[in-house]
Parts: structure tokens; C-alpha cells; sequence
């Protein structure tokens, strides 16, 4: 899931305080659970930012709402007319939601009240960790499933480097050296023997040296405008 | 908890049983992560973290020493003033 965290309360004031009627925008899934966005929070935002208006002596009406994703029209759309009642969006979903919502209010914009960090996994509850990088060219077959883009530092496909220091990272004793990580579940796979086929240098076109990213799945779509020429649109 | 500050309130007190005699079990520390992060939360707005305390006195049965420990409590957030940032 996408990991975030909020922005503090004075970056958030800095941003909503000129305008009068602000929306705090909560979605209730990746960023509801690592803590950060989901209705719940965006109810504490509106309460802080009712209390910080009241503080400054600015008038400004905050509300908040939540639904359970930004990312799909479907969830947002039964609200949208009165999301557009307001001056300003607060979202606190994350920056998918944040640009999908923007394309979708009209004059009205959308701010972020979060930053999206990473797509990770609850290590424990209350911490996230990074597992993967988005890459589009999965290899995890290859590294016994430790990916070496999102959890070695230097996003090595031939590793370890030199800096490997008892199972770990030389840029901090706190962070596991992933190729050792690798090694250590390759032995215990008995498919050791794989790591000794040297990858070749990555194609990066996949991952952000190509732009802007796009999936089409054909028999959906297929399946959409078949569905859009019955309904005469 | 902040609703209370939002309203106008002064000091916010918590009121729970002692450690070990609630019936639900290991509720105290859950309790107390989300009073800590109330006290941040206010904090962040300028107003003293110890304007929120949790109450463990006695059994909520026991209503002398219920009252004894809230009138603690008020004098105590008497002692810090009235807030001087309340909308």
C-alpha cells in the first residue's frame, strides 16, 4: 500500500489559512492505516485548524469528510458536488489522490495535507517499511522476493557491494544490507546457484525514465466501450 | 479531547480505572498513546500539554474519592489560568 505522513500543522496552515471554507478530505484506505489520512485524521486536522483560525482570529469554516478512495471516481463522485461547495480541498490521500481529485473539482483546488512517502508494508504496527520501488520490471523471482531496487541503497542487481558490514548497510547499522538479505534466502531456497547470472544493466524505461506511466487491461476496455455503445454515450 | 478544547474548555481530564482493575485487558496503554498524542496535537496550537491529565483514582462506585481526585484535577488546571487562545 502507499505509505504517508502528515504534514505538520503550521505547514498546513500556511498553505489553507487565506481561504474562508476549507474541506479536510480524508481517504479511508492505504493512508487511513499507516495513520496519516483517512477520515479520522482529516477529523483532527479540521479540529486543529478550527482552533488555529480561532488563535489568529480568522474566519474560516473547516469541515471534514472522508471517503474510501480519492483514486477511483466511483467513491468520490457521490460527494463531488459538495466538495465543489468549498474555496479549498484539503487532501490528506496521497498525491495519486490528490492530483486525481484536482483534475476533478473544477475551479476549486486541492492541496496536499500529506506526503506520500513510499509503497511499503506494517513491519509492526505503527511502522512502515519500504518494500518496493514501483519499478515496472519485477525480478523478485531472481532475489529469493528482497527486492535490491527498493531495499538495497544502491539499487544493485549484482550485489553485495563492498559496503556490506555483518548483514548490514554501510550507510547506516540500522539498515539491512538487502543483498546479504538475498543471500542468506537463496541459501535457505537451496537456489544459490541463481545469483551466479550476472543481471545485466536495467532497462530503467519502465520505472520513472519513461514518463508518465499508463496500464490498459484490453478486455476491460473492451468491455467498457461495448458497454458505453449500448448506452448510445 | 480536542473537541473539548474546540469548545472552549480549559483542561481536559481522562477519567479511566486504576492500572490492573478494568475489565477490558491492556486498555491502560492504548489510553495512554492516545492521550500522549492529544497533548502533542495540542501543543502544536500553543497550549499546554498538561491541560489534558488521566485520572486513574478508584472505582467510578467509590464517588467520594471520584470527587476528592476531580477537584484535584480542577485546582490544579486553576493553578495553570485560563487559557488565553480559546477562540
Amino acid at each position: 500500500m502507499i505509505i504517508g505522513s502528515q504534514k505538520s500543522i503550521d505547514e498546513i496552515w500556511n498553505m489553507v489559512q487565506d481561504f474562508k471554507k476549507v474541506l479536510v478530505f480524508g481517504c479511508n484506505t492505504c493512508v487511513a492505516i499507516c495513520h496519516a489520512g483517512g477520515e479520522k485524521e482529516a477529523e483532527t486536522i479540521a479540529a486543529l485548524l478550527r482552533m488555529r483560525a480561532g488563535q489568529e482570529g480568522k474566519k474560516m469554516e473547516v469541515n471534514h469528510l472522508g471517503v474510501m478512495r480519492h483514486c477511483e471516481p466511483e467513491y468520490f463522485d457521490p460527494v463531488i458536488d459538495e466538495v465543489k461547495k468549498y474555496d479549498l480541498v484539503l487532501s490528506t490521500a496521497c498525491g495519486v489522490g490528490v492530483n486525481f481529485l484536482s483534475d476533478r473539482t473544477g475551479n476549486v483546488p486541492v492541496y496536499p495535507g500529506l506526503n506520500t512517502s513510499f509503497y511499503g508494508a506494517v513491519e509492526a504496527p505503527g511502522n512502515f517499511v519500504e518494500l518496493c520501488a514501483g519499478c515496472g520490471n519485477c525480478i523478485l523471482h531472481l532475489t529469493g522476493g528482497i527486492c535490491p531496487i527498493a531495499r538495497c541503497s544502491k539499487t544493485l542487481m549484482n550485489g553485495p557491494c563492498g559496503g556490506t558490514n555483518k548483514g548490514k548497510c554501510e550507510i547506516s547499522s540500522d539498515v539491512d544490507c538487502a543483498w546479504y538479505l538475498i543471500v542468506e534466502r537463496m541459501k535457505k531456497l537451496g537456489a544459490l546457484e541463481k545469483l551466479s547470472e550476472i543481471q545485466p544493466p536495467r532497462n530503467w524505461s519502465t520505472s520513472r525514465d519513461g514518463g508518465p506511466r499508463r496500464v490498459s487491461v484490453e478486455h476491460i476496455r473492451e468491455y467498457e466501450k461495448q458497454e458505453e455503445q449500448k448506452a448510445g454515450k | 479531547m480536542l473537541k473539548a478544547f474546540e469548545s472552549g474548555a480549559d483542561g481536559v481530564a481522562i477519567v479511566r480505572c486504576n492500572d490492573g482493575t478494568c475489565k477490558y485487558r491492556g486498555i491502560a496503554h492504548r489510553v495512554n498513546a492516545r492521550v500522549d498524542r492529544a497533548r502533542k496535537l495540542i501543543s502544536m496550537l500553543g497550549i499546554e500539554a498538561g491541560r489534558i491529565e488521566i485520572l486513574s483514582p478508584v472505582s467510578g462506585g467509590n464517588g467520594n474519592q471520584y470527587a476528592d481526585v476531580c477537584a484535584d484535577f480542577t485546582g490544579r488546571i486553576k493553578q495553570m489560568g485560563l487559557r488565553n487562545n480559546k477562540l
